[in-house]
C-alpha cells in the first residue's frame, strides 16, 4: 500500500510538472524565448561543424 | 525490436526531411526551427527542420554571459522555453524518446550491431553525463560565450560538417582549419567506440539524456518489475542497449525505455505503461511496490 501510494503521489507531480512546464512554454512566447531558439537555429552553427 | 526500428528510421527522417536542399543550397528557414526536437541531431544538419535542444540550451546562456551585451530576457525566455520542452516529453515519457526517436542513439546501435569482441563499461560512468550538462553545456558557455559541447560535439561533425563540407552550401563557408580535423578525430574516436561498446555516448556524454533521464523519476509512463516472477536470469541486461539490469532500479535515469527488455523476459516479470487512475491494477501489487520502498 506504501508503494501504491507513494506511485499516487509521484503521478500527481508529473501532472503538476506537466502544467507548469507548459505554462512556462507559453509564457516564454512574450519575451520572445521560441524567437530567439529560431534566430540561432536558422543560422548555420559554425561551432557545430568545426568551422571557427 | 521491428516496431522501435522502424520508429527509428521514420523519426531519424521525419527531424531530417529537408531534401530540397540538395538542389537549393540554402538550409531550411521556415517557422519550425524555433521547436526543439527531443533528440539529438545537430541544427547545422542541412536536412533538418528543427533545433537541437543542447545547441539551445547553451546558446540561452551565451546570451546570459557577462561577455554578451544581450537582451536578459530574451535569454532567460529562451533558456525556461528549451527546458520546458525538454520537461514537456520528460513529464510524459522519461526518456524515452532515446530508445525511439533519437537518430544518434539509432547510430550507436546500428554500429554496434557489427559483430566484434564486446567492451563492457563500468556504471560510474553515467556520472559524466551529469558533468558534460553542468560544465560543459552551461558553466563554460555562461563563462567564456562560446557554445563548447556544440565545439567538441560528434553529432556535429557528422551531420553538420561532414555534410556541409560534402554539399556545400550556396554562401560559402570559412576553410577548414586545424579544428575541424580535431572534430573529426573526436568523431573517430566516438565511431569506434560504439562498435565495441552499448550506447556509450548516450551514457557517458549526452547532456540530453542526462536531462531525460530524470525525467524517468517522475514521468506518466513507468515500469515495473515483479519481484515475485523475476529469476535474476539477466536476460533483460543482454538485451538492454545500456547494459543495466531493470530488476534493480527500474525507472532508473539510465534506461532509454526501449522495452526490449519486456520482450526479452520468459517469467512476464516486466510491465510498463501510463500508470493512470488503475494504476495499482494496470502494474500488479508486487511491482508497484519496486517503486522505491
Ligand atoms: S542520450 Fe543518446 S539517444 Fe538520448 S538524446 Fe542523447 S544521443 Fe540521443
Ligand atoms: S529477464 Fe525477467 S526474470 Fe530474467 S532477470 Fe530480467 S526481469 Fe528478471
Ligand atoms: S532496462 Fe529495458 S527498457 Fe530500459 S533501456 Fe534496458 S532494455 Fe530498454
Amino acid at each position: 500500500m506504501k508503494g501504491l501510494s507513494r506511485l499516487r503521489g509521484r503521478i500527481r507531480i508529473a501532472y503538476l510538472l506537466l502544467a507548469i512546464f507548459a505554462l512556462a512554454i507559453a509564457l516564454s512566447f512574450i519575451w520572445e524565448g521560441p524567437r530567439t531558439v529560431y534566430a540561432n537555429a536558422i543560422i548555420i552553427c559554425l561551432d557545430c561543424i568545426g568551422l571557427i | 525490436m521491428f516496431a522501435r526500428r522502424v520508429t527509428q528510421v521514420v523519426s531519424a527522417l521525419a527531424i531530417n526531411p529537408y531534401f530540397v536542399y540538395f538542389s537549393s543550397r540554402v538550409t531550411y528557414q521556415g517557422g519550425v526551427k524555433g521547436v526543439c526536437v527531443p533528440g539529438l541531431n545537430c541544427y547545422a544538419c542541412p536536412l533538418t527542420i528543427f533545433a537541437c535542444p543542447i545547441g539551445s540550451l547553451q546558446h540561452s546562456f551565451v546570451l546570459m554571459s557577462p561577455k554578451v551585451k544581450g537582451s536578459l530576457s530574451q535569454a532567460f525566455a529562451s533558456l525556461i522555453y528549451v527546458l520546458a520542452s525538454i520537461g514537456l516529453v520528460g513529464a510524459v515519457v522519461g526518456r524515452m524518446p532515446c530508445g525511439w526517436v533519437c537518430p544518434f542513439g539509432f547510430l550507436q546501435e546500428l554500429l554496434h550491431a557489427i559483430p566484434t569482441p564486446k567492451l563492457r563499461l563500468p556504471g560510474w560512468i553515467r556520472w559524466g553525463r551529469y558533468g558534460f550538462l553542468v560544465v560543459v553545456a552551461i558553466a563554460i558557455p555562461f563563462i567564456t560565450a562560446v557554445s563548447w559541447f556544440s565545439r567538441l560535439c560528434p553529432a556535429g561533425a557528422l551531420e553538420g560538417g561532414i555534410f556541409l563540407k560534402a554539399v556545400p552550401p550556396e554562401a560559402p563557408l570559412p576553410p577548414s582549419g586545424w579544428f575541424f580535423w580535431f572534430k573529426i578525430a573526436i568523431l573517430a574516436a566516438f565511431l569506434l567506440w560504439f562498435v565495441f561498446s552499448k550506447r556509450p555516448f548516450c551514457r557517458s556524454v549526452c547532456p540530453l539524456g542526462a536531462m531525460f533521464g530524470l525525467c524517468n523519476r517522475f514521468s506518466l509512463y513507468r515500469m515495473a518489475v515483479d519481484d515475485s516472477k523475476c529469476t535474476v536470469c539477466g536476460k533483460c541486461r543482454e538485451v538492454c542497449p545500456v547494459d543495466i539490469n531493470i530488476h534493480d532500479d527500474p525507472n532508473s535515469p539510465d534506461c532509454i525505455r526501449c522495452l526490449q527488455c519486456k520482450k526479452a523476459c520468459t517469467y512476464g516479470a516486466i510491465t510498463s505503461g501510463f500508470a493512470v487512475a488503475k494504476e495499482g491494477l494496470r502494474l500488479g501489487k508486487k511491482a508497484v511496490s519496486a517503486e522505491g520502498d
